[in-house]
């Protein structure tokens, strides 16, 4: 899809390119948060996969509008680095790292977090039941800091694929939050599987003090906490996890845009064909792309 | 529910003793024979994961004890060890086991012990011995971060086990599976690592990656010894063959739809030569791979379905013969001393060798494909020279500018045992064309003037004396024609001349008249007529032609004339040349693509094969037939390039090319089916997917389903398909596609001509006509003349036409719009007689228009009763159509939070509809449309509703009878529910079609119901 096509098919991504997002995923935090009010009161929030920075944008506009909350935290973490956001502490770290968790709880002053969030999603490989499950673990890291990290009451929202498996995400999430609510802002697709997964009062098991050890896998920490995650058994025994229907929310107006709608453009449009505010990063096969270029890769179809 | 077939992405390929083929396809094992081509089992092994991958370990000293075969099957999360005498005892429980976390690999030390790695770099050992399998042991390495691949490998001289882990981010860890040592970390890839394997022998370890790259190490120092570069997109999987003192292969599949044979030399070059390219899976994704190592086969699973068979070793077969000569080797063979500039100008096959003229006129034979001769020298044939030869005897046609002509005749030792030399300037003073066409054991041949005015002469050779026994004069018509292809149909007597711009002639060959009793020009949009094969057994007059830019067309011609065509396509890319008629029904077509020769199986769709020749513009050969033995086809291409003359002839090959068919490479977007003319047990399957393509295929009520062709006519991915009766459906598509097929029955094949289409409403589109629906009109005679069609847009728009079959015109005659969003679905219904349309949109509303008041001056409503069709009857005196517009609604109704994905109605009553609708929201509402008694009025009641219908969104609805639905969603559950009063499961099933995208119930009855469902692969059930 071409620029202009883009442009006319999403109105999300062009109303990001004027609003200066940098990317149209902000119109999703924005709508999550018309609808459960997630920054309120909110001093301390971890922001995780943050790059290109969109969410952290949302979150650094919303959480100091008016200039109070002057005392409000954010921390961006990614493996990726990111161009700076006003308001916005970027550490570029793997957040399964025990070392990212003291990092952010030096920036916190010891205080433990209100709000904890993650808009990661994997390449995807086109193998469906793999990219669910890359998907699950990316959110497991993302959950594995946010349970040591988060003060009791806190909110987790992070995106999913509503896949064959989400029930399992779900059931398990249930036994750490009061409230989990699937998600689905209008600026999302209907025709992808992405909601977001929206916890609200954390309330770990009593007496469990999650501490994240380089020795342990994110399945392994979670199998300690008791969640209903599948473990492995002295017989190979394959147990069915418990799966549970988390009830289901649409965000935004209903009369904002409808990101699956065709909408015609202004007559003025090619004057105001915008470019994106962030350009992407460099992609691994940037060589052989660049073979391809010099007409050194035999590339026949 | 029960499970009857599936067809979907091959995750997992296993050679099993040399001899047979293990795959997985979504959750069924399936063991192939591959010399045969034979599928010799199947069965189902996991309830929900797909089958990712296959080991085993034969402990058969000699001897066949399939007890003494373990086998463990994988996929996800779960596993199952049996032996392969419990596989094959259907009523052996199967075991599902599993170690808690997704498994990347399995290997069998022995017997009694496997090894489990899984994708935290834990390795679990088990003792297999009992009949429950016990954990022995857990070993890592002090790094569980999340991989994407891994294999373990036993050295075969010391029995130790490495593991080779792929990591999400650059790296390649390989440790020491004992001690838990980790021997190197490599990290020279860039991006995820999705194989990585060792070679047999221990010595290399081959990875790929993102980085679309792969990589040879040496296992020892752990230094990067090549690179392979050429894939166009990820490498999804590796394997090493053919181990020797100076090497390897390896043979590698991609997200590039391509898997590529390359060469690994211990000493010279850093880089991997890649030798080979081959192509045959469609859509995206070659995911899976396996190499037979000692009869050097290779085997491919796609994302399509298919499994695809690579001769490895093709140039090493029995009977190949591949060689190429310079115009000096030809000088010194034939002792002919070629003066400069001379060349090789034309050469034929004559099914002994092949004879060639030069351009200074020498004639020279190719002895048995192998040995040049010179034959004779004439200068009457110099600078211009016509070859031509007969398909099945060895008789050669020769012709001058002027119009000498020369028929010669070879026996099997390639001497010239006859020749006539025939001065053949009676009817035309120059000579153009030559076409020869054998039949009835009769030959022909065809002579051509370039002076429009002279007409074509067609005569008959005696094969004996080589003397003309008859000839017919046949006179061309006034316009400019040049001839290009010829093909007979002797059941009517009818020759067919194909022509450049399209143009086709035809001419009685029984009658005394000269004059073409046919001529259509421009006939389809094209250029060239390349080949005209009639089916001389048809009772029809019916033929296949292709057109050299690539399109192909099956025209049926009625005794007035009157053609028909039942079926036209294209292919992906390039020229068509030709098309053969397989002995086994398969539809083959040859031509160039960019800079290859190429041999096409349309049915299946996969390659045969191709030579990088130089691209179309050169001499070239092409000469096929089906062996007696085998049934194979073979072939022999001979082409020129840079002044070489190169021969290709295909060996006997050890394998069959394919195992299974597969379908569409993408996800399907609909599927829809009509009955079949003949046959009752039989329906028409029509599937549409993200990869353009509509694919035909028939359904037999015991699952069996057979893809009969494929289109190509979309350019955007497929949203709907709808039939309007059992002769017509239509299809569309995004970029405002919307196409009316025409479905009918030839050459054993259901097949779809396009019968129109519906012009976009802008230069450029890009709206997607996400739904429609149609209505039958018919005229006071009750014959069917057309249709209403409703179509949905991207825009909210919704618009009316009615299309006539006759004038195959679509007028519109009302363009509305709903609001602002996207509408998902539309359709027609009716209550007490009245007419309305439906939608539902991304808002969650379903809406209801009254179209009665606007079309009644057009249509009256008949029909109506429950199980009879609604039907519009034409009013008589139409005045021209006026454009209307919809009005205001009748009921707009929030049903959902957000989008409606899944609509299906129930007439229960004249005046009463169930209407079921699913949505992204999980929700399924069961509601009711009805009229109010005595009143215009029309209300819909919620009757029941369930919020979490499934755990995630509600993609398709259909029913089974008045009473139950089968309700399909991504999360891949497959529900039927009682929808009387209160909603009620009354069956879960579960489908390994991932993206479960649509579905359709089809009714065979006898209580015979099968439930179709399209995604990311296609499944049958039975009901």
């Amino acid at each position: 899809m071409g620029k202009t096509s883009k442009d006319k098919r999403d109105l999300y991504y062009r109303k990001a390119k004027e609003e200066g997002w940098r990317a149209r995923s902000a119109f999703k935090l924005l709508q999550l948060n018309e609808q459960f009010d997630l920054f309120k009161d909110v001093k301390r929030v971890v922001d995780l996969c943050a790059a290109p920075g969109s969410w952290s944008q949302v979150l650094s506009r919303e959480i100091f509008k008016d200039g109070t909350n002057e005392d409000a935290k954010i921390v961006a973490v990614d493996l990726q680095p990111m161009s700076p956001i006003d308001h916005v502490i970027e550490l570029q770290a793997d957040i399964t790292h025990p070392k990212t968790l003291e990092k952010i709880m030096d920036i916190f002053d010891g205080e433990k977090a209100d709000f904890v969030c993650s808009d990661g999603a994997p390449d995807v490989t086109g193998l469906h039941d793999l990219d669910e499950y890359i998907q699950a673990q990316l959110i497991l890291s993302a959950l594995q800091l946010a349970t040591c990290i988060l003060k009791n009451g806190g909110t987790f929202v992070a995106k999913i694929f509503r896949g064959r498996d989400i029930d399992l995400l779900y059931s398990q999430l249930g036994y750490l939050f009061e409230k989990v609510i699937c998600a689905k802002p209008r600026a999302s697709r209907a025709s992808s599987l992405e909601a977001f997964i929206v916890c609200i009062g954390y309330k770990p098991r009593e007496g469990w003090v999650p501490t994240l050890k380089p020795e342990l896998s994110t399945e392994e920490f979670f199998q300690d906490m008791k969640i209903g995650r599948a473990s492995l058994n002295k017989n190979l025994e394959f147990i069915d996890e418990e799966r549970k229907v988390a009830p289901f929310i649409a965000c935004g107006d209903l009369n904002s845009v409808d990101s699956d709608a065709t909408y015609a453009l202004d007559e003025n449009f090619n004057s105001l064909s915008l470019d994106p505010i962030q350009s992407p990063t460099a992609p691994p096969y940037k060589k052989a792309l660049e073979l391809k270029r010099k007409g050194q890769l035999k590339i026949t179809k | 529910m029960q499970p009857l077939q599936h067809v979907g992405p091959v995750c997992a390929l296993k050679v099993f003793s040399n001899k047979w083929l293990f795959s997985g396809e979504g959750p069924s094992l399936k063991i192939y024979d591959y010399v045969t081509g034979k599928k010799l089992f199947e069965r189902i092994i996991f309830q929900r994961n797909k089958i990712h991958g296959i080991e085993y370990i034969d402990s058969n000293a000699n001897g066949n004890d399939d007890s003494n075969v373990k086998i463990a099957v994988w996929g996800g999360r779960s596993l199952s060890i049996f032996t392969l005498a419990q596989l094959k005892d259907l009523n052996f429980e199967l075991p599902h086991q599993g170690v808690g976390d997704w498994i990347l690999h399995c290997m069998f030390e022995d017997q009694n012990t496997l090894h489990i790695l899984n994708s935290h770099n834990i390795v679990h050992t088990i003792s297999t011995e009992n009949e429950k399998p016990q954990l022995l042991l857990s070993k890592n390495c002090d790094w569980k971060s999340i991989l994407y691949s891994g294999t373990l490998h036993k050295d075969p001289e010391t029995g130790k086990v490495t593991v080779l882990a792929g990591t999400v981010m650059n790296g390649v860890l390989i440790w020491d599976l004992k001690s838990g040592a980790v021997q190197h970390n490599l990290t020279q890839h860039e991006g995820s690592v999705f194989s990585v394997i060792s070679s047999p022998d221990g010595k290399h370890i081959v990875s790929c990656s993102d980085d679309r790259s792969i990589k040879v190490w040496d296992k020892e120092t752990g230094k990067l010894l090549a690179n392979g570069w050429g894939h166009g997109s990820r490498i999804w999987g590796l394997s090493v063959y053919n181990v020797s003192d100076v090497g390897f292969n390896v043979f590698s599949c991609s997200e590039d739809c391509t898997s590529r044979i390359w060469t690994f030399k211990y000493s010279g070059s850093d880089e991997l030569t890649q030798d080979k390219i081959i192509l045959g899976h469609t859509g995206r994704h070659v995911w899976s791979i396996a190499v037979d190592d000692q009869n050097k086969i290779g085997f491919t699973g796609g994302a399509d379905g298919k499994i695809l068979v690579t001769d490895l070793a093709s140039e090493k077969r029995e009977g190949y013969w591949g060689h190429k000569w310079e115009l000096k080797d030809i000088s010194n063979e034939t002792g002919y001393n070629f003066i400069k500039g001379e060349l090789i100008k034309e050469y034929v096959d004559f099914g002994y060798g092949l004879l060639a003229v030069t351009s200074e006129g020498r004639f020279m034979i190719l002895q048995d494909y192998k040995q040049w001769l010179p034959l004779f020298e004439d200068l009457r044939f110099e600078r211009f020279c016509l070859l031509k030869a007969f398909n099945q005897d060895p008789i050669v046609v020769v012709g001058s500018k002027h119009g000498d002509v020369l028929i010669l005749k070879f026996n099997e030792k390639c001497e010239l045992v006859q020749k006539n030399d025939i001065k053949f300037e009676k009817h035309f003073s120059r000579l153009g064309n030559i076409l020869l066409n054998q039949h009835n054991d009769s030959l022909f041949a065809l002579f051509e003037s370039p002076n429009p005015k002279e007409h074509i002469v067609y005569s008959e050779i005696d094969r004996e004396n080589l003397a003309f026994v008859s000839e017919k004069i046949l006179s061309k018509p006034s316009d400019k024609i040049i001839l290009s292809s010829v093909g007979y149909d002797s059941q009517r007597d009818y020759l067919f001349i194909g022509c450049r711009f399209a143009t086709l002639l035809i001419y009685s060959m029984s009658d005394n008249q000269n004059e073409p009793i046919a001529i259509f020009k421009n006939f389809f949009k094209g250029d060239t007529i390349s080949s005209i094969v009639p089916l001389n057994e048809s009772e029809e007059c019916t033929l296949y032609l292709t057109d050299r830019d690539g399109t192909y067309h099956l025209i049926r011609f009625s005794a007035e004339l009157e053609y028909e065509f039942l079926q036209s396509s294209r292919i992906q890319k390039g020229f068509l040349e030709g098309i053969i008629r397989h002995a086994n029904g398969d539809i083959i077509f040859y031509g160039f693509k960019s800079d290859s020769f190429f041999a096409w199986n349309e049915t299946k769709q996969y390659e045969i094969m191709r030579e990088v020749c130089g691209g179309p513009h050169r001499r070239w050969l092409f000469k096929h037939w089906t062996d007696k033995t085998s049934k194979k086809l073979k072939y022999r291409f001979v082409y020129t390039r840079a002044s070489e003359v190169q021969i290709i002839e295909m060996g006997d090959s050890y394998a069959v090319e394919l195992l299974a068919t597969g379908l569409h490479g993408r996800e399907i977007r609909d599927v829809c089916f009509v009955n079949a003319a003949d046959g009752q047990d039989e329906k028409v399957v029509i599937t549409g997917a993200e990869d353009t393509t509509l694919k035909i295929g028939t359904l037999k009520s015991n699952g069996e389903f057979k893809l009969h062709w494929t289109y190509r006519e979309h350019v955007a991915g497929l949203q709907s398909i709808h039939p309007i009766n059992n002769e017509y459906i239509i299809s569309s598509s995004a970029r405002e596609e919307l196409f009316l097929w025409k479905i009918s029955n030839s050459d054993g094949k259901k097949c779809m001509a396009l019968h129109g289409l519906l012009p976009p409403s802008e230069e450029n589109p890009d709206l997607r006509i996400m739904d429609f629906d149609t209505i039958e009109i018919v005229n006071g005679k009750r014959e069917i003349v057309g249709f209403l069609l409703v179509s949905a847009y991207s825009n909210s728009a919704i618009k009316i036409f009615q299309y006539t079959y006759s004038t195959k015109k679509f007028t519109l005659l009302i363009d509305d719009s709903y609001m602002k969003c996207c509408i998902f679905h539309a359709k027609f219904l009716s209550l007490n007689g009245k007419l309305y349309i439906l939608i539902g949109s991304t808002n969650g509303h379903i809406t209801l228009y009254d179209v009665h008041t606007i079309i009644e001056e057009r249509y009256v409503t008949i029909g109506g009763e429950v199980c009879e069709k609604v039907r519009l009857l034409e009013k008589m005196s139409i005045e021209e159509p006026k454009l209307m517009s919809l009005g205001k609604w009748t009921i707009n109704q929030q049903m959902h939070q957000s989008s409606i994905k899944a609509l299906e109605i129930i007439q229960v009553t004249p005046d009463k509809i169930t209407l079921l609708t699913g949505g992204d929201d999980n929700a399924l509402i069961v509601s009711r449309l009805q009229c109010v008694e005595g009143s215009e009025l029309v209300t819909v009641d919620i009757e029941s509703f369930n919020p979490s219908a499934a755990s995630s969104t509600i993609t398709t609805i259909k029913a089974v009878d008045q009473n139950t639905v089968l309700v399909g969603a991504v999360d891949q559950s497959l529900r039927l529910w009682d929808i009387r009063s209160d909603l009620k499961i009354v069956e879960e099933n579960y489908t390994t079609v991932a993206d479960t995208g649509c579905a359709e119930v089809v009714d065979f009855g006898d209580n015979t119901k099968l439930a179709l469902v399209g995604g990311a692969g296609f499944s049958i059930f039975k009901i």
